[in-house]
């Protein structure tokens, strides 16, 4: 479901959960919990991200949405680090592109003189559920950008 | 002949429950909050990950930006061409140790090298009077992802660079990342009038003498809102996104 589906409330209720947890956690990723509780953190209302006077709550509804799509996306790489699956994709997409007779299998980083395969240090692919959570919430952040770089 | 009871007019028979947003976002919330952090094993590969996507964005952009335009994988001497092979750290350009990807224009001309992980000469060095090939590593920079000129040097000097890109993947402190990049942009070039960029086929013009672009990119979506002003000295911010959907 696409976010203009929602009402503004939603959007903002689920950002004050992202900020209130945020705030509140204390483990391991706590810089990155940091970060993602300043994305989340209610914006001054006489104040918008160019720092000019905003008081029409119309137009306050697309920066909101925006805050979402932001803070959304960071928590997205948290709680779905590269895995498995991302390599695959990335050796997908580089097939595409390059011109070779043979496919391109499999990426490895030189340690040293030790060749060590990114695979080997990347997790498993998320299970069945929480692949859906996230196909469930993809919806709400943008597409591929335009600009490929 | 019974009737059906009327359903109300909002109803529709066998459609899914529109998601929740709070609840997802709640659950999403308790997958984030139960992760490791990641060793640094696996917090490098991760980056290196990070790194060839942007590598092979870029690709993408020349293969759909110069008509007739190819890519070749160049493995390191004597290596498969079905395996990539990077730096995990500042490197030199080693054609015999790294894979890199030659950009061939429609004539056939290699016009650019593309590689990972390539510490280049600064302009302060060379500023400074530094012999070329000697700089100190206090003196050399790191490119995460950069296009060299064909045939440049194994640590090749600012000038010999095309185009430098810095990857960060969903960094806190994203003014930060972007301040880095202002210092890759002082390291690589001179601020001038806009001119032909070093690859037209991406950037047109860079106010920048060499005219050699700089990047961030960034998996954070938050760093969009730093393309200007910075791109008025010749460094392009972007938000490059997982491939989330080919993922699973």
């Amino acid at each position: 479901m696409e976010i203009n589906n929602f009402k503004p409330e939603d959007i903002e209720q689920a950002l004050h959960v992202i900020y209130e947890r945020a705030t509140t956690y204390d483990g391991p990723l706590f810089r990155e919990f940091m970060q993602l509780a300043q994305l989340a953190a209610p914006r001054s209302s006489d104040e918008d991200k160019n720092g000019e006077v905003e008081t029409d709550a119309v137009e306050t509804e697309p920066e909101t949405r925006q805050q979402f799509e932001e803070a959304l996306s960071f928590l997205m790489v948290l709680a779905f680090p590269a895995h498995k699956g991302t390599e695959k994709a990335v050796l997908v997409e580089l097939n595409e592109v390059v011109n070779s007779d043979a496919p391109i299998k499999s990426l490895q980083m030189l340690v040293g003189d030790r060749r060590v395969k990114l695979s080997s240090h990347l997790g498993r692919r998320p299970t069945l559920a929480r692949s859906e959570l996230q196909s469930s919430l993809l919806a709400f952040l943008p597409r591929s950008t335009e600009v490929d770089l | 002949m019974s009737t059906k009871p009327t359903e109300a007019p909002s109803k529709k028979k066998n459609q899914p429950a529109p998601p929740d947003l709070v609840k997802a976002v709640g659950k999403l919330l308790d997958v984030a909050m139960k992760a490791q952090a990641p060793s640094q094993l696996q917090a490098m590969t991760r980056d290196k990950l990070f790194e060839m996507l942007v590598l092979t964005r870029m690709l993408r952009a020349f293969r759909r930006l110069v008509p007739g335009g190819r890519v070749v994988h160049q493995p390191p001497g004597g290596g498969s061409a079905s395996v990539i092979t990077v730096a995990c750290k500042p490197a030199l350009a080693d054609k015999n140790r790294f894979s890199y990807f030659q950009l061939i224009d429609s004539t056939g001309v290699v016009i650019g090298e593309t590689w990972t992980s390539v510490e280049f000469e600064s302009l302060s060095w060379t500023q400074a009077g530094g012999a070329a090939g000697k700089a100190p590593r206090r003196a050399r920079h790191e490119l995460d992802v950069c296009i060299l000129k064909p045939g440049a040097d194994a640590r090749p000097p600012f000038h010999q660079v095309l185009a430098g890109v810095s990857c960060k993947d969903v960094r806190t402190a994203t003014k930060e990342n972007v301040r880095e990049a202002l210092g890759l942009r002082r390291e690589t070039a001179y601020l001038n009038r806009p001119a032909r960029s070093a690859i037209p086929w991406l950037i047109p013009l860079v106010p920048a003498h060499p005219a050699s672009p700089i990047f961030l990119a960034s998996s954070d979506l938050d760093v969009r809102k730093y393309e200007s002003p910075v791109d008025a000295l010749g460094v392009y911010v972007r938000f490059v996104r997982r491939p989330w959907e080919a993922e699973s």
